[in-house]
């Protein structure tokens, strides 16, 4: 079971989280909703891949 | 057993999600899409068995083909638009939740038209 | 209408044996100028009683025949089917309502997963119906049959018997009795085989929304063909007893187990077992061969529905009690409901077999005992 995907998302929201108050406090506000949409993309660009995933075989079964 | 890494992976899912929820709210939404889809993908291989007795009962009733099967895409169609609806009302989008909700309804009852006529067939053999 | 009871009550008061030469006698004598006007009056068409009482009761019964087709193929099917049209429209509307009802309210505030289910519901009721369908049609191609055999039949067999010369006494019931089955068999099958179908649609379409919509219609459709099936068999007793045959038996094992048997028939079993001892004294007095083969070709062409239709409203009710711990109350009493009209669509075929076996019964005994 991928329980590791879940684990590198929470990674990378924390990562995200983090860097975002960081640069908040340091007054780069456009550079932290950058980095934020950066983290975004990245876990989208993973969670799509399962979520296409998932309704192929939802698609093979149910319509056969 | 299935049912542990069932629950057990759910509530890791949940409890990240909480965990980031307030600082950053749409990494959080895209764990909570991806613990449900992994339970998904981990239960679905299971259906085939109850799929083949559906199959069978299927080919019991003679004369009408295809509307176990047609059942089951309702049954899909159902549960997919609900998914999407329950998570997007998770997050506070509810109204979009909610439409969701409506294609899926509206689709279900367009796949489901022949069965709608077939019975007005059948009452309108019955009407002098 | 008016016009065969005016002859037949004419002819019946001829006691004697009257023949060409005696009718126009009697007939001269007799004024048929006030029957004329008042005739005329009330239907506005002219007509020529003499000459239709010189034909009854020269055994020329064509335009007699001819009279009464012409009454029942056309008029009674006109007026009924204008009470039928607006049924049906009645019953199209109720029928868009249900589906109407149950889509809308499945709709509203509740999980997808409910539109599934009353999709699901309304493909069990489809098959529900579509296994019980075999069952009318069963019923109709038996009225249908019985009625165009014994329609096609009798009137050979009305001339046969009594071109023997037989009394006109005889004549005029053997006229009677034909019209009279003619009469119930188009009836029936224009009329309560209809009205059986469009009940069975109600109550379909009742169970389809989760209010019963259109319980108090279909029940009172039903009684309207319970009392219809046993006015018919009513009539029919009626009409046979005026031929005054006694029954002479009454009390062997035979006629006692029959008549427990045939009481148990639905409906109008009370009626026929009331006149099971004139039947079975006539049975006793027919001397001719074709009345028995063709009395025992209508009981073995009704043997088969018979036990069919029987074995399908019971397997309905049986199936129904076996899904009432497992399914939901509606699904049940519409399987409940549609085993209680097998059972009447049984009683109907037995009534049409009665009407038509007896009535040829007596038919031929009143035609050949004289």
């Amino acid at each position: 079971m991928d329980i590791q995907i879940i684990f590198r998302i929470a990674a990378t929201g924390i990562l995200v989280a983090v860097l975002n108050q960081v640069l908040i406090r340091a007054g780069r506000e456009e550079q932290a909703m950058m980095t934020t949409l950066a983290g975004l993309v990245v876990v989208l660009f993973w969670l799509i891949q399962y979520i296409n995933e998932l309704f192929t075989s939802m698609q093979t079964l149910f319509n056969l | 057993m299935d049912i542990y890494r069932i629950t057990a992976l759910g509530l890791i899912g949940a409890v990240l999600c909480v965990t980031l929820k307030k600082e950053c709210p749409q990494i959080a939404m895209g764990i909570s899409i991806l613990t449900s889809v992994l339970i998904l993908m981990f239960i679905l291989p299971r259906f085939e068995t109850v799929f083949d007795v559906l199959e069978r009962i299927d080919s019991m009733l003679t004369g009408e083909s295809g509307y176990v099967r047609l059942i089951l895409k309702i049954v899909a169609v159902g549960y997919i638009s609900s998914f999407g609806a329950k998570i997007c009302e998770d997050f506070g989008e509810s109204s979009i939740g909610h439409k969701i909700e409506l294609g899926g309804k509206i689709i279900i009852i367009i796949i489901s038209l022949p069965v709608i006529t077939g019975l007005l067939d059948m009452l309108g053999e019955l009407m002098p | 209408m008016k016009k065969i009871i005016f002859v037949v009550i004419f002819i019946l008061c001829f006691t004697v044996c009257s023949y060409g030469q005696e009718i126009d006698d009697s007939l001269g004598e007799l004024n048929f100028g006030g029957i004329d006007s008042a005739y005329e009056k009330i239907t506005g068409t002219r007509t020529d009683f003499r000459g239709l009482v010189r034909d009854a009761a020269e055994n020329n019964v064509g335009g007699i025949y001819d009279a009464f087709k012409e009454m029942v193929g056309r008029r009674i099917k006109g007026e009924v089917s204008d009470v039928l049209d607006g049924l049906r429209i009645l019953l199209v509307a109720a029928v868009l309502g249900g589906l109407y009802k149950n889509l809308i309210s499945a709709f509203h505030d509740k999980e997808t997963g409910e539109i599934g289910f009353a999709v699901s519901y309304m493909l069990t009721v489809g098959i529900a119906l579509g296994a019980f369908l075999p069952v009318v049609k069963l019923m109709e191609d038996y009225c249908e049959g019985i009625t165009e055999i014994t329609a096609g039949g009798l009137p050979l067999m009305l001339t046969v018997i009594t071109a023997g010369g037989r009394p006109a006494s005889a004549l005029a019931f053997n006229t009677l009795m034909s019209v009279c089955i003619v009469m119930i068999g188009k009836g029936i099958s224009l009329f309560i085989i209809p009205l059986i179908n469009m009940s069975i649609v109600m109550c379909a379409v009742n169970y389809l929304s989760e209010e019963p919509m259109l319980e108090k219609l279909s029940e009172l459709l039903k009684s309207i063909v319970g009392a219809g099936i046993k006015g018919a068999a009513f009539i029919f007793t009626f009409v046979a007893g005026l031929n005054k045959l006694t029954s002479g038996l009454g009390n062997n094992i035979f006629m006692t187990g029959t008549k427990s048997v045939i009481g148990m028939v639905p409906i109008a079993g009370d009626i026929i077992t009331g006149s099971l001892d004139t039947g079975l004294s006539i049975l006793n007095s027919i001397k001719s061969g074709v009345g028995v083969v063709f009395i025992a070709a209508v009981v073995a062409y009704a043997a088969l529905p018979v036990l069919r239709v029987l074995i399908t409203a019971y397997a309905f009710k049986l199936i129904s009690g076996i899904l009432q711990p497992l399914c939901d109350k509606r699904m049940v009493e519409l399987l409940d409901r549609l085993g209680d009209y097998g059972l009447l669509i049984l009683s109907v075929i037995f009534v049409v077999s009665y009407i038509f076996v007896f009535g040829v019964m007596i038919f031929v005994a009143v035609g050949s005992g004289g």
